[in-house]
């Protein structure tokens, strides 16, 4: 329990970053973010076990991840993704610089939350700086198939943004 | 702008709670434990309340005239407990070690489709041959007391029983019919459509034009 105890806690220093992405990525709102993120880090401990070394913690941690957010039922009534409550409209005390930050991010979210579940995960992957041949082992597809879906993705998310 | 600014963009979000790595842990641990003990709790309890019929059934058979219909009863009670306590002790699809997406959403499909099933067998594999085990019983009582009381008295009582029986009879197959209602609609409302889900995004990884 404690080389369990002292996974985690690395996972969670180097990594903790993409599971709040993921987590922010695949919720409805700030509160469901919150569920996710749980039930993924849940998920990431029961999982230990399997993790054998042979792949990059990141790989794994994706792997888990994206099929806890994917395979999760979506919670029936509540609203579609766009119509959610909106990260932006929460009170920031930060700088203006940071203010400009956060509408940034929030405009690539809302542009990857456009996008079916699966696009989502591979630009996930792709903004997180997974190569393809990464992304083809996370998603179990090949790595001919990961380039032309990112490919498509990264062109929809470009005109997305541009509108 | 260019992927580049974009991965800058995305990878430099704040985290809201800014959480303490401790204190994630701690909680995690926590969560876990009480799964583990939620999970194992219930199945003692449902193991020993199987156990326990079973022992109960064989008992009352002991006490009681043997006659045919009560060792159907005793017969059919075991079976449902052998049953259920092999099913309890079988893994469930869902404890298979993780891997790419692809297979948790087959794994995640595997296990849906297993609680359709087990909600599917629980009024037939489960309830209805209860409900059978119980008539029974009621009429391996009637046989008992018929041989005990002689053929005068058993002629007299006899309408009691025969109403007694005719009011068990609906109420069982009342409750049988409702449960497995409840199970169906469970199935119809929130598995098969996560089931549907799950299958469109399966779908989705192999065909990039499949819509959500």
């Amino acid at each position: 329990m404690p080389e369990h105890e002292a996974t985690l806690r690395r996972w969670l220093t180097d990594h903790r970053g993409i599971l709040i992405r993921i987590s922010r990525a695949y919720a409805a709102d700030p509160a469901d973010e919150e569920d996710l993120l749980q039930e993924i880090l849940l998920a990431l401990w029961r999982a230990i076990p399997s993790f054998r070394g042979d792949a990059k913690p990141s790989t794994f941690i994706f792997q888990v991840a994206l099929n806890v957010a994917l395979s999760r039922k979506r919670a029936a009534g509540r609203r579609p993704a766009l119509m959610q409550m909106d990260w932006t409209l929460e009170p920031s005390t930060d700088g203006e610089r940071a203010a400009i930050q956060r509408l940034e991010w929030t405009a690539v979210l809302r542009a990857l939350r456009t996008m079916t579940p699966v696009d989502r995960a591979v630009l996930l992957l792709a903004l997180e700086g997974a190569s393809q041949q990464e992304i083809a082992d996370v998603c179990g597809i090949s790595v001919s198939h990961a380039g032309v879906r990112l490919h498509r993705a990264r062109r929809r998310l470009s005109a997305i943004l541009e509108q | 702008m260019d992927f580049n600014a974009l991965q800058n963009i995305w990878t430099h979000q704040p985290d809201p709670a800014s959480r303490d790595v401790d204190e994630v842990l701690r909680t995690v641990v926590r969560r876990t434990r009480q799964m583990s003990r939620r999970v194992a709790i219930r199945d003692y309890v449902e193991l020993l309340t199987a156990v326990g019929m079973t022992a109960g059934f064989a008992w009352m058979a002991t006490l009681a005239p043997v006659t045919w219909p009560w060792l159907m009863a005793a017969a059919i009670t075991l079976g449902v407990s052998l049953v259920f306590v092999r099913e309890r002790l079988r893994p469930s699809p869902a404890s298979v070690a993780p891997g790419d997406v692809r297979h948790g959403l087959q794994q995640a499909i595997k296990e849906v489709d297993h609680q359709v099933r087990l909600l599917g067998a629980v009024a037939r594999w489960y309830l209805a041959p209860l409900a059978v085990a119980a008539v029974l019983v009621v009429v391996g009582t009637a046989l008992g007391v018929r041989e005990e009381v002689g053929p005068e008295v058993w002629a007299r009582g006899r309408a009691g029983l025969l109403a007694a029986i005719a009011v068990v009879l609906p109420v069982v197959g009342a409750a049988v019919w409702w449960v497995g209602r409840l199970n169906r609609r469970v199935v119809e409302t929130q598995l098969l459509p996560h089931r549907e889900q799950l299958a469109s995004l399966l779908a989705q990884l192999d065909h990039p034009d499949t819509e959500a």
